[in-house]
């Protein structure tokens, strides 16, 4: 993570000259990654695991939304200018471990609620699993959301352990990382509802137009009815989020939720 | 005269043996990745984009795409400090093979 951002600081600082060292194109960044990691893949391989649509966002997010990313675009700075870019390496790959096992058993648990709710979407849809995919992979991106908000809100007891000279800054930095996290929340659900809005707007155009066959028509409809959340909602409902009650979100973040996700891998259902 | 062919045949015997055996050990076991059945939230392509973006993204975000799991997180990081990764991309390519 920060090889990216330290490269794009890099980058930033010479006006654009290295842009080799932060591949423009997904595959070469794909083997550059594996290769600095000491796997060797063949040129199959790498654009396989590079045909992955969304890979370019997660590559690219690391750049443009990721926690602390000034502090750590100056910390790469300095590093450019003395370290050794292994040793650096090493130490981001390490900060990138810290950082996924600081969240990691929230992570499991959303994950293994909102496959769950998949799993069961799937066995009810007798063959249209794939709505299931959709529904729940906004699911999950807002879980993902509230995850993060949850756990920096749990921060708050341990910053009131720390000596009192402390505790000002410390607390200063929470509350920066969970204003944009609340942030990321809202921009999460209103990207979701929009989206379920907006697979709801043309079934029912769908089915005014009389396009889609009474069987396949009412499908839709049931799995249209399910906002966010895997919850049955009335059809027309948006199920845009309420930006003046985030506590109830923030209290059961992955109970009361919306969001989904693609539990059984990235939304291709029966892959795995 | 007999009694010589006879310990000759068993010194062969016991040479063909000793190839056998080292030849045996001289081929190792396949990784245990390489053949352990996976479960449902695990494949060799996902650990090494949980890999890739460990190093190079936003893993967490993949995450929440539903592009890598937990697991293949968590497998990725046992990987690469274990030293191993090379057992996924090896497994990943003979999966990709044989699509």
């Amino acid at each position: 993570m920060g090889i990216a951002v330290g490269t794009a600081a890099a980058v930033l600082l010479v006006g654009g000259i290295g842009t080799a060292a932060y591949a423009d194109d997904v595959s070469s960044t794909v083997s550059l990654a594996l290769a600095s990691l000491g796997v060797e893949a063949s040129e199959e391989l790498v654009d396989d695991l590079a045909e992955e649509e969304l890979l370019d966002d997660a590559l690219v997010e690391d750049l443009s939304d990721g926690d602390d990313l000034a502090e750590e675009v100056v910390d790469d700075e300095e590093s450019i200018a003395g370290e050794d870019a292994e040793e650096s390496g090493d130490e981001d790959l390490e900060e990138s471990f810290l950082a996924w096992n600081e969240r990691a058993e929230l992570w499991r648990t959303a994950f293994a609620e909102v496959k769950d709710e998949f799993d069961a979407c799937r066995a009810e849809a007798e063959g249209g699993s794939g709505d299931c995919a959709v529904t729940f992979s906004g699911r999950l991106q807002v879980a993902f959301a509230e995850t993060l908000v949850e756990f920096l809100e749990s921060q708050s007891a341990a910053i009131a352990a720390l000596p009192e000279d402390e505790r000002a800054a410390a607390q200063a930095k929470l509350d920066k990382r969970l204003d944009r996290a609340l942030e990321k929340l809202d921009r999460t659900q209103e990207r979701v509802a929009d989206r379920d809005a907006a697979r709801l707007e043309r079934a029912l155009t769908k089915l005014e137009s009389g396009s889609g066959g009474d069987d396949q028509g009412e499908g839709e409809g049931e799995s249209l009815e399910t906002d966010s959340t895997g919850t049955p909602e009335k059809p027309g409902k948006t199920d845009k989020p309420d930006k003046t009650d985030k506590t109830d979100k923030l209290e059961n973040p992955n109970g009361g939720g919306n969001g989904g996700g693609k539990p059984d891998h990235a939304g291709k259902p029966g892959e795995r | 005269m007999g009694r010589r062919a006879s310990l000759a045949a068993i010194a062969a015997l016991l040479t063909a043996l000793a190839v056998t055996a080292c030849s045996a050990a001289a081929s190792p076991a396949p990784h245990p990745t390489l053949t352990r059945e996976l479960p449902s939230d695990l494949s060799a392509r996902g650990v090494l984009l949980a890999a890739v973006l460990l190093s190079e993204g936003d893993v967490e975000r993949a995450v929440a795409d539903g592009l890598v799991t937990p697991a293949e997180v968590d497998e990725a990081i046992r990987a690469i400090e274990g030293g191993e990764l090379d057992a996924w991309a090896e497994r990943a390519e003979r999966e990709l093979a044989e699509d």
